[in-house]
Parts: C-alpha cells; structure tokens; sequence
C-alpha cells in the first residue's frame, strides 16, 4: 500500500504528458506550472480540500497564486509521506537538509496558505531552531523585518529585556 | 557572503511579519520563552506578538549562582505573566533536574498559581526540586479549567471541600507525599481521567483505582496490593513493582481472593497492551496460580514481561496469562536471575504438568527473549513457545555470547509449531538468523498492526534494566 503511494509520487513529474484522468487535481502554482496529484494529496491540503468540497467536485483545477513550482514539490512531496505514515524523524532530518532558510521560509507560508497542520508544525520546529539563540540582527535577517524603531526606543527595550539577552550566539554570517 | 544574504532577504517583501498572530504562535511556541520574549525588540510589529503565547514554558537551566538566578528566575515569570495578555493554556515550570530553587520559591509559585487559576488554565507541570516538598495551595484544588496535571516532588493535601477536578483528562504524579484517603479520594472524583501515571507516591501502600474513563495506567512503585474497580476503558497498563516482599503479612492480604493473578484480571476485562516488570509478576504469582484465567483477555496483543526465569511460580504465572491471551501478538520476555533470593525451584518438574498446552492456540507473531542464559528452565519455557505459538514469525533471543552457540544446538532440537518460525540470535557483537528453511518462499503475510507507541515501547528496555546498567 505504502510503495504504491510512493510510486504515484515518482510519477507525479512526468504526470504532466499524461491524458488527464478525471480523478486527479490539478495545482497551478504562481508561475502556472501544472502539477497533477491523487486526490489523497489534496485531502491533507485543506484549503485545497474545502475549495473542491464547495464546488461538489466540480473544478479540479486549483490555482495557488501564492506558491511557486519551486516550492510545491516539497509541499507534495511532505503530503505524499505523510499519507503513507511515513513521516519519521530521520524523514524530517533529510527533507529540511535540502531546505536553505529562503525556502524554509517559504514552505512555511505555503504551509500555511494550504493549512497542512503537520507540515506547519514541523516548520515552525524548523525555523525555531534556525533563529534560537541567534541575534536580534540576526533574526531580522532572516525574517526580512525592517527595523522601525529609533535608537532610544530599542535601547530602551533592550534594557527592560536584559534578562532575554543572556546566552545569545555571536552571528554566523554563513546562514545558509 | 553575509551581505549578500542581508541583501537578497530584504529585497523580498516580509511576509511572515504579516501573518496572523496565531501563526507566528506556532514557532514562538518552539522557543524558550526567552527567546520567544527576546522578539519584541525585532520591530514595532513583533513588540507584542508572543503575548498571546498559549504555552509558557520556564525550564531554563542557566548554570549560575543560585541565589542570583532564583530572583532573576522569580523576575522572568513575573515580567511574562505581567505583560502576557491572551488566555493560557499551559503552565510549565521546570528546573529541568538542576536543583536551582530553594524553598523560598514557594510563595513565589503559590501566587503564580493563583494567578493561573484566574486565567482557566488547561495544563500545568511543575517539575521543581526544592529542599522540600512543595505544598500544592489550596487553590488549586478547586481549579476546574484543568486537563492536564503533572506534578514533581509535592506535598498533595486536599480539603476536605475538595470536589475533585471535574474536567482532569491526564495526571501525573511523580515523588509525591499524600496520605492513602487523599489518593484515593483524588483518583475516584476526577471522572474523566484518562492517563494516569504514578511514580513514587510516598503514603499510599493499597493503589485502588477507580476510574471509569481511564485508558492508560502507568506505575513506577513500591506498594503492597493493587485493585482495580470500575476501569471498564482500560486498555493500557504498565507496572513496575520496584519491590514486593512476598512475606506472610503480604499473603494475608489476598483476604476473600485467593489469588493475586484471578483479582487483578477481573478488573481489566479490556486490556490490549501490558506490560509487568520489577516484581509485579511475583506479586501476581503470589496466592494459587490457576492454569487459565476464568475469562481469556481477549483484546491482549502486547504483552510485556519481566521475568526471573528460574523461579517456577513466575513461570507458571506468565505461563497462565500466556495461555489465557489467544489474540496475543507481540511478546517481550525480560529474563532477569537474582542470585540472592532462595528460589522455589525443584531440582526436578514434569515438563508436560508446568507447561501443558493451551486449550486454544496463542497468535502471537513477534516474540523477543531477552538476557537469557540457558538455564533448564528458560529453555523449556522456549520450548513451549516454539510448540505452542503456531503463527510465530520471528523470536529474537538475546543472550550472552558465550552461551549462544550451545543454545542454538539445543534449540534447534525443539520442535516447532510454525514453519514461518525464524529464530534470530542477538547477542553483543553480531545477530544470526538460524533456520532459513522456510525464508526463501514466505508468503507474503498480512502485515503485524503494531501501532507507533508500541514501536516504540518494543525498542525500550523497562525502567529496572536501566537501572541496572546504570549500576
């Protein structure tokens, strides 16, 4: 059962050339790359889920403005796991390896956007990880966020939160 | 290399800054609360996120001056709890097995406590070792938002207005002080218990459970009898008996029942996972050992044992419950040899009479033999699992190297109910696999269920053997 799951998968890519069967769905990323998957897949995204469930089935073409044909894969590929049980420790271990913190951030979003409560779990662990012990500058960074405090208002922040600053890593400027 | 990263992450918009509250939650609940506080200095946008954390958990084990960090400690609870401005579900305080608090800090939980109260919180932990035990307040008692209770090193002393906790699911008491009434009362009035878990509960020597909704039972312990009443949902139980001794007064207490092993099935007629370790099975041995149990555990599948393998009323304990589990499917066998203790051994047995067939076939599938040393009698208990489990696919025996080789010779004699039976020798340097007659064309059987948490208790050795290695 579990192999036959993982073989749909490896399928999936050349999926494309194939003759559209009526079972399958259709996500079109931001960039309008077709990906076609078992409607299983689906299920675990629920926003994709509900939008099928209001139309009755009718519309199995779903486009995902927010999410790039860079990132889906990954999504996809989680689901596809996560269907077959197969989500374990050694799994996440691997998966995250190929991630740099773009992309992390990335699938966290889309994550999100799809509401695939387990995928946002393990990348909330993920990005925890990432930024814990790091920096405020650092953390900056890697979120994107702009710093709009003045000079005094930070410091003044930064002397309330003194106790929060022990123990913090000096930047790594390699972060990816 | 940093600039560049500096620069390709601000040319993209900040997207994550922009999601809803109870997003960013989602990893600020992966931080130490020290950090999750540390990202109000970000920017004026996450100056008030982590406010909303759901879950505060305070288990920093900074390695200072003990004095210094009990009052910066006491400062960081305060200053959280102050600003913090959503509900909160949980509550955890932990010195994480540094001994960092003295008793001091009481009154200092005592009023968090109260204030935790006024926010209907769902779960709580503490896990702090102070010079003493520390007196859960009052207040607590009449806390009915709470789901979930894990307590560590406490003194637990219920008024007497003390009505239970009415929406408690799981509660885990772990070095506890309360008196055998108050246990008891505070087990049977929490009608929605689901898990319990016990360890070392100084005061209660009688563990009586009555718990009408409970699923899961767990107990690390020295006590002298166990009772279960009205634990129609149970189906999951672990017993470590740190200690039984098998002494007169002990036997009295068998009253009406005559036997250990017959009361404490009767009052588990669902149990599908069990595991006995320490002396529990001694403790079940003691009173007359019947050959079955009047009602089969039908739903038994795990089964999990600790057993001194040359003592023959242990034996025939395990054997009963061996023949009264027909739907068994995984067996662990822990064999365990106390040189100390004068054994009930006879120099000689029938084979026939101690291990006499069951009156219908076990299923069991998986079976592991651990720490065996070929004694006569471990392996004639092999003997009768290798005769009597007809479906058996695997048995692991795990012995000393020095005794595997002799072992395989005299197992292979052994006749065997399953053809699929593979018997797979373990010891510390190399594993085999002796008698491939059958490997090559297996069927494809039906895949064993064993579900995760039993995956996982299959790989962990019981809490005594740790010990023990740790000795």
């Amino acid at each position: 059962m579990a192999e036959e799951v993982s073989s749909q998968m490896n399928s999936l890519s050349i999926s494309e050339t194939n003759p559209s069967s009526s079972a399958t769905i259709s996500l079109v990323s931001g960039d309008d790359i077709v990906f076609k998957v078992e409607p299983t897949i689906a299920k675990e995204m629920e926003t994709v889920q509900s939008f099928i469930d209001e139309t009755d089935g009718k519309i199995t073409t779903i486009p995902l403005p927010n999410i790039s044909s860079h990132d889906l894969p990954y999504v996809i590929e989680y689901c596809e796991k996560s269907i077959a049980g197969k989500i374990t420790k050694e799994f996440e271990a691997e998966f995250v390896k190929k991630l740099n913190n773009e992309e992390v951030k990335e699938l966290f979003l889309a994550a999100n956007y799809l509401n695939i409560k387990k995928l946002l779990d393990f990348l909330s662990q993920v990005i925890a990880d990432r930024i814990a012990n790091k920096s405020v500058e650092y953390v900056r960074r890697y979120f994107g966020i702009e710093n709009d405090f003045t000079p005094e208002e930070e410091a003044k922040l930064r002397e309330e939160l003194a106790w929060t600053f022990t123990g913090v890593d000096p930047d790594d400027e390699d972060e990816n | 290399m940093g600039r560049k990263q500096a620069k390709s992450t601000v040319a993209k918009p900040d997207r994550i800054t922009l999601l809803p509250g109870h997003v960013i939650d989602h990893i600020l609940c992966y931080l130490p609360i020290k950090e999750a506080v540390r990202t109000s200095v970000l920017s004026s946008k996450w100056r008030n996120k982590w406010y909303t954390l759901p879950n505060l958990v305070f288990s920093n084990a900074a390695l200072q001056d003990r004095m210094v960090f009990e009052s910066k400690f006491i400062k960081m609870v305060d200053h959280v709890l102050l600003l913090h401005s959503g509900s909160i579900n949980m509550f955890k305080l932990s010195d994480s097995g540094h001994d960092i608090f003295s008793v001091n800090v009481a009154t200092d939980i005592d009023r968090w406590i109260l204030y935790l109260i006024g926010k209907s919180i769902k779960e709580l932990v503490l896990e702090v070792l102070m010079d003493e035990f520390y007196k859960i307040p009052w207040c607590l008692f009449s806390c009915q938002s709470l789901h979930r209770l894990k307590l560590y090193s406490c003194w637990l002393n219920p008024p007497t207005t003390f009505e239970g906790f009415k929406n408690l699911r799981s509660l885990d008491l772990d070095q506890i002080s309360m008196t055998q009434d108050a246990f008891e009362n505070l087990i049977s009035s929490c009608p929605l218990l689901e898990h319990l878990r016990l360890a070392d509960v100084i005061g209660v020597s009688q563990v009586n459970i009555h718990a009408p909704n409970l699923k899961v039972f767990d107990i690390y312990d020295q006590f002298e009898d166990i009772r279960f009443v009205d634990t129609l949902q149970l189906t999951t139980v672990a017993i470590n008996l740190s200690l039984y001794l098998n002494s007169e007064t002990y036997q009295n207490r068998l009253h009406g029942c005559s036997s250990n092993l017959l009361k404490f099935f009767d009052g588990l007629p669902h149990i599908q996972s069990l595991e006995i370790h320490q002396d529990f099975l001694k403790y079940l041995a003691a009173g007359v050992v019947p050959v079955n149990l009047p009602t089969p555990c039908i739903n038994l599948s795990y089964l999990s044992l600790t057993i001194k393998l040359n003592d023959l009323t242990e034996v025939s304990a395990a054997l009963c419950l061996l023949r009264s589990s027909p739907n068994l499917r995984t067996l662990e066998i822990f064999a365990r040899i106390k040189e100390h203790t004068v054994l009930s051994t006879p120099t000689s047995y029938c084979w026939e009479d101690i291990f006499s067939r069951p009156t219908t076939p076990i299923k069991a599938r998986h079976v592991t033999m651990d720490g065996i040393s070929a004694t006569k009698l471990e392996l004639d208990f092999i003997r009768f699992l290798l005769l009597y489990l007809p479906v058996l696919e695997t048995m692991h025996v795990k012995a000393g190297a020095n005794v595997t080789l002799e072992l395989t010779k005299t197992l292979n004699q052994f006749k065997r109910a399953s053809g699929e039976a593979k018997v797979i020798w373990e010891d510390d340097m190399s594993s085999s696999v002796v008698d491939p007659i059958y490997d090559e064309e297996r069927s494809n059987n039906e895949e064993v269920e064993v579900s995760p948490i039993m995956e996982k208790r299959q790989s962990k050795k019981p809490r005594w053997m740790k010990d023990y290695v740790c000795k």
